[in-house]
């Protein structure tokens, strides 16, 4: 019932992605196309059209940088926040905290003038660097997970001489795996959707287009080419599929090996 | 080890018979210097980002709540008159009001997302297929879910064809967008189909950090699913549970792009952001669109204070 | 599979083909102009999707000027909120699109550099003055939009209506005649398309009016929006046809590209919209000569009149100078004056006494009069936006028409008189506010 409910919206798109423009005009959006499966003219067309190779090779890009950024920044700073005693330790927690609260509509003006202070227009490597400062939300996962963690193994290792930095990386790090994988699916597949900063940030689309912003290609002031549009929207979203089952997989195996198990 | 060894009778010895470079070595290997250090090694990234992308922009937002102003062109401190008028209109009522809908959505959302990543993290035929397919709307983007939506809910198309092959014919049914009785509702339900899947996925990441050993005992000791979920998934699930509460609320409360793909707000449909967005970009009242915002994350904080403190009366005893 | 991978390289050959052909003839049309000497790259933001192929045509006939020249086109969806963020810092690019009626023509100077003395091209280009400041020129619109109705004359024909509704009268009598015959929709109101509905606004200017200045009077009027103004005439007749249900039966979910293709398939009698939108349904069209754009059914002393606009504007960044700014302006005349975009779009061409696409003929047949509206004078520039932000009216746009339809659909409890009493408060509160009580005494029009 739950995948029904969950597959159903997505018939129309399925439907409308086999469809001729003018097959797509004349017929109801329920209407079963006559060549389901065997149309695969908008397929090529959107592919080709929204410069899909490049977008997947710029998209895949960005998603292993800021997930790398993000997970790196997001552990530390619970690390720090999570381990430590010292002043202002609260404060730092809830600095971090709060920045997932505020509601910024108005602040995307102050946004552009940072970026473009810092040449960060334009780039990928300044699109990377902003979607590992916002959309911070690993670090609640990453502070909860690490109080799952017993305390007594970092104890054991500075008894054994560890340096903090040894602790954190070769021990914690290893065992925070199911947490970040959980954060790798949920940032990879938002800023693989993320549109309005790419759109914003990365501006000469011949070079910099995105998975996100390549599907806009077929929408315009006056009328959208929806024929396009959803061979597109199922292109994007199969690969994404795929990864998503590895990656569930991948957490069955981190604990199935007792990764976390004292 | 050996170098444990040293470091050990480094600490023993008296500082004035260390050469330089011990007193070098010492100093670093004592812990509560290395803390300092490693402390600061590891905020110093993390709080530069959160300082550029966060906190300045939002420091200009406030800013922009004193003055009259628009994107572009000239600018008029007026003191405190937008928080003045955000407190004299009554379409802000209205859209706080809306978040309701998508607080009653979230809590749907949230209840699903348990029972599914529960059903899912047991032993169920056909696992992976369910776990994709209740994932998936998470992956489309917003472009292609106002078209989907538009056509969901279009009078006599999907929802109405589905509901048809139940017996409910055509005029029973209301036109799902265009009742105000029905419209938020139906919006509110396109942010459970899009956001049920991530919930899950937190849940079940959580739910596999919990060691499989209890769920063998309780097995063995004869319990049921029911006492397993009750005594050892919830329990343990507590904390991933009240934070995704808190972000939900603060998600309902900020919601936009569920109307404004759909319905760009109208119809009453308007969300507090959806409202300032319009103001800001369509009536150029970016002032008193960026006041709006601030008295929101008042009322955010606020609502997420209190909802800490029920919490902290309510589990006291755990 | 094996189907993809052969289409999949027929289309790299063809693609390549292309290119192929591209490079070769710009070689062998090498001009001996000084413009070959010249070798940049020029970007230029532009609100136009999925027009690469046009843009290459105009790169390669550009290229007869100015062969070493390469133009970057940069499309940018949601266009006009981008474009505020990226000109309020200098390094946007070279050249871009001013949307219309976006900037008051005095913030022009901040982000635009000057394209010449307004003398030399009001004689020559329509719209000259649209994007003025000052006696310079900042933008040059790229074509015209008239305003009117989009109808299909033969869903018209079978229901028994024979010549357009040139009145009020007229036009509820052929949408009830397009009702009782049951097979299409009388008019399609496109309220879920949002921005749409603005378009109906454009005919109370001009339209109803014949007045250039009715746009600038209205910012001293006394209750512009009473009973038997033209805003008031207008917008009551979209509440009306909502209200009888000559509508879409679910507003809430149409959008343009069903209407086109309603409107298209003899499925939908008419709809309310810029004269862009007829070479779109004609294309989709079997007969094409069945879509035909004309003037809002409203005559003056048996004459019609439509508003004309100007489209977006070229422009070019105002760090731009030397020898780049020479290449951005020759571009910008090449796109006005050789490039056909106003034909390929069926526009109103901007160079003066142009012929008129086909898509326009109608007007001209008929003889209505196209209405531009005037440059407000030099003390009221931005007065008008000012109101309009005051006000919350948000004239041009959608927000408070949406409001006219939800009325009529039933949905709120509002009648069409209150909402027309309640712009009228808000406007006043905002002329007294803004200009001053004796608002009424100072008018300059």
């Amino acid at each position: 019932m739950g995948t029904f409910l969950a597959l159903l919206p997505l018939v129309t798109v399925l439907f409308a992605s086999f469809k001729t423009a003018q097959e797509y005009a004349t017929t109801s959006p329920l209407a079963i196309p006559s060549h389901l499966f065997t149309y695969w003219e908008n397929y090529i067309i959107a592919w080709r059209k929204a410069r899909m190779t490049l977008a997947f090779r710029n998209s895949f890009f960005i998603i292993v940088f800021t997930l790398l950024g993000s997970i790196l920044t997001g552990t530390m700073i619970a690390y720090v926040i999570q381990r430590f005693d010292f002043r202002g330790r609260l404060l730092l927690r809830n600095v971090f905290l709060l920045a997932n609260l505020i509601p910024g509509v108005t602040m995307q003006v102050g946004t552009y003038k940072i970026m473009s202070n810092l040449h960060m227009v334009n780039s990928i490597p300044g699109l990377i660097i902003l979607y590992t400062g916002t959309d911070i939300i690993a670090i609640y996962i990453f502070l909860q997970y690490f109080d799952s963690i017993p305390r007594s193994l970092d104890d054991a290792a500075i008894i054994d001489g560890c340096s903090y930095i040894k602790i954190f990386f070769k021990i914690l790090l290893p065992l925070m795996k199911p947490a970040i994988v959980t954060v790798m699916i949920l940032k990879g597949v938002s800023s693989y959707k993320e549109f309005y900063m790419a759109n914003l940030y990365l501006q000469t689309r011949t070079k910099y287009v995105t998975i996100s912003t390549s599907l806009y290609t077929f929408t315009g002031e006056y009328g959208n080419q929806y024929n396009y549009i959803c061979a597109g929207v199922i292109i994007t979203i199969l690969p994404a599929l795929v990864l998503f089952l590895f990656l569930q997989k991948y957490i069955y195996n981190g604990i199935a090996n007792g990764a976390v198990k004292e | 080890m050996e170098n444990n060894k040293e470091s050990i009778s480094l600490f023993l010895l008296p500082p004035e018979s260390l050469t330089r470079s011990q007193k070098i070595r010492k100093f670093f290997q004592e812990k509560k210097t290395q803390k300092h250090v490693t402390i600061i090694l590891f905020s110093v990234v993390p709080l530069l980002l959160l300082i550029l992308f966060t906190y300045l922009p939002f420091g200009e937002m406030v800013k922009f709540s004193f003055y009259k102003m628009k994107y572009l062109g000239k600018r008029t401190f007026i003191g405190w008159q937008n928080y003045q008028e955000v407190f004299h209109r009554s379409d802000i009522l209205k859209a706080l009001f809306n978040s309701l809908y998508y607080m009653g959505a979230g809590v749907i959302q949230l209840s699903m997302a348990l029972f599914f990543a529960c059903i899912l993290s047991f032993k169920t035929p056909l696992k992976n297929f369910f776990k994709a397919t209740l994932f998936f709307p998470y992956l489309v983007c917003a472009l292609a879910v106002g078209y989907i939506f538009g056509f969901f809910y279009s009078r006599g198309l999907v929802l109405d064809s589905v509901l048809g092959l139940f017996g409910l014919s055509k005029g029973t049914l209301p036109y799902w967008l265009k009742d105000r009785s029905i419209n938020n509702w139906s919006i509110a339900a396109t942010s459970i189909w899009r956001y049920q899947g991530q919930s899950m996925v937190l849940f079940i990441g959580a739910i596999q950090a919990i060691s499989p050993e209890f769920f063998e005992a309780s097995s063995i000791d004869g319990a049921t699913r029911w006492q397993q979920f009750q005594y050892i998934i919830l329990p343990s699930l507590k904390p991933i549970v009240i934070l995704n509460f808190m972000l939900m609320v603060k998600g309902s409360l900020s919601a936009f792009e569920g109307p404004y793909v759909l319905t760009y707000g109208m119809n009453g449909t308007a969300t507090t952001v959806v409202l300032m967005h319009q103001l800001a970009h369509e009536a150029g009242k970016v002032g008193l669109a960026s006041a709006m915002a601030v008295i929101l994350l008042i009322i955010i904080l606020a609502v997420t204070a209190l909802q800490n403190l029920i919490y902290s009366k309510f589990f006291k005893g755990e | 599979m094996k189907k993809i991978l052969v289409l999949c390289s027929v289309f790299l050959a063809a693609s390549m083909a292309l290119f192929a052909n591209g490079t070769k003839e710009t070689k062998s049309t090498l001009s001996p102009s000084a413009g070959k000497d010249i070798s940049m790259e020029i970007s230029f933001i532009t609100h136009k999707q999925g027009m690469e192929d046009l843009f290459a045509r105009y790169q390669k006939e550009f290229n007869e000027q100015y062969p070493n020249v390469k133009i970057i086109y940069e499309p940018t969806p949601d266009y006009k909120s981008n474009i505020v963020l990226r000109w309020s810092n200098d390094n946007w690019g070279d050249m871009c699109m001013i949307p219309h009626v976006f900037l008051p023509q005095d913030e022009l100077p901040d982000h635009f550099a000057s394209l010449g003395p307004l003398s030399e091209y009001e004689n020559v280009y329509e719209f000259a003055s649209a994007f003025a400041y000052d006696g310079q020129v900042y933008g040059i619109s790229s074509t015209g939009t008239a305003y009117g109705m989009l109808y299909n004359v033969k869903v018209l024909k079978d229901a028994g209506v024979d010549s357009l509704p040139e009145n009020p009268k007229e036009f509820y009598e052929a949408m009830r005649k397009v009702k009782a015959k049951g097979e299409a929709i009388p008019l399609y109101c496109d309220y879920g398309a949002g921005s749409r509905l603005a378009d109906w606004e454009w005919n109370a200017r001009g339209s109803l009016t014949g007045d250039s200045d009715y746009k600038n009077k209205l910012c001293y009027m006394v209750e512009p929006f009473a009973k038997g103004k033209p805003y008031y005439e207008v917008l009551q007749i979209l509440y009306n046809c909502v209200k009888e249900g000559l509508c879409e039966d679910d507003p809430a979910t149409s959008k343009w590209d069903s209407c086109k293709n309603l409107l298209a398939n003899y499925q939908c009698a008419c709809t309310c919209i810029g004269s862009w939108a007829c070479v779109d349904a004609q294309k989709l069209c079997k007969n094409p000569d069945d879509i035909v754009f004309a003037a809002f059914p409203w005559n003056t002393d048996g004459r019609q009149y439509a508003t004309i606009a100007a489209d977006y504007a070229y422009a070019i960044n105002k760090t731009v100078t030397g020898a780049k700014y020479q290449v951005c302006k020759d571009y910008i005349t090449y796109l006005t004056e050789k490039s056909n975009f106003s034909y390929d779009t069926g526009g109103i061409p901007i160079v003066k006494g142009q012929t008129y696409p086909k898509t326009l003929k109608s007007l001209q047949d008929n003889n209505v009069k196209l209405i531009i509206d005037n440059p407000p004078k030099q003390q009221d520039i931005g007065l008008f936006d000012e109101l309009n932000s005051e006000s919350e009216l948000y004239l041009g746009k959608y927000q408070q028409k949406a409001r006219i339809v939800e009325a009529a659909m039933g949905q709120s409890k509002e009648t069409f008189d209150e909402i027309m009493d309640d712009w009228n408060k808000r406007w006043t509160a905002a002329q007294i506010k803004i200009i001053g009580s004796d608002y009424a005494t100072r008018n300059p029009y």
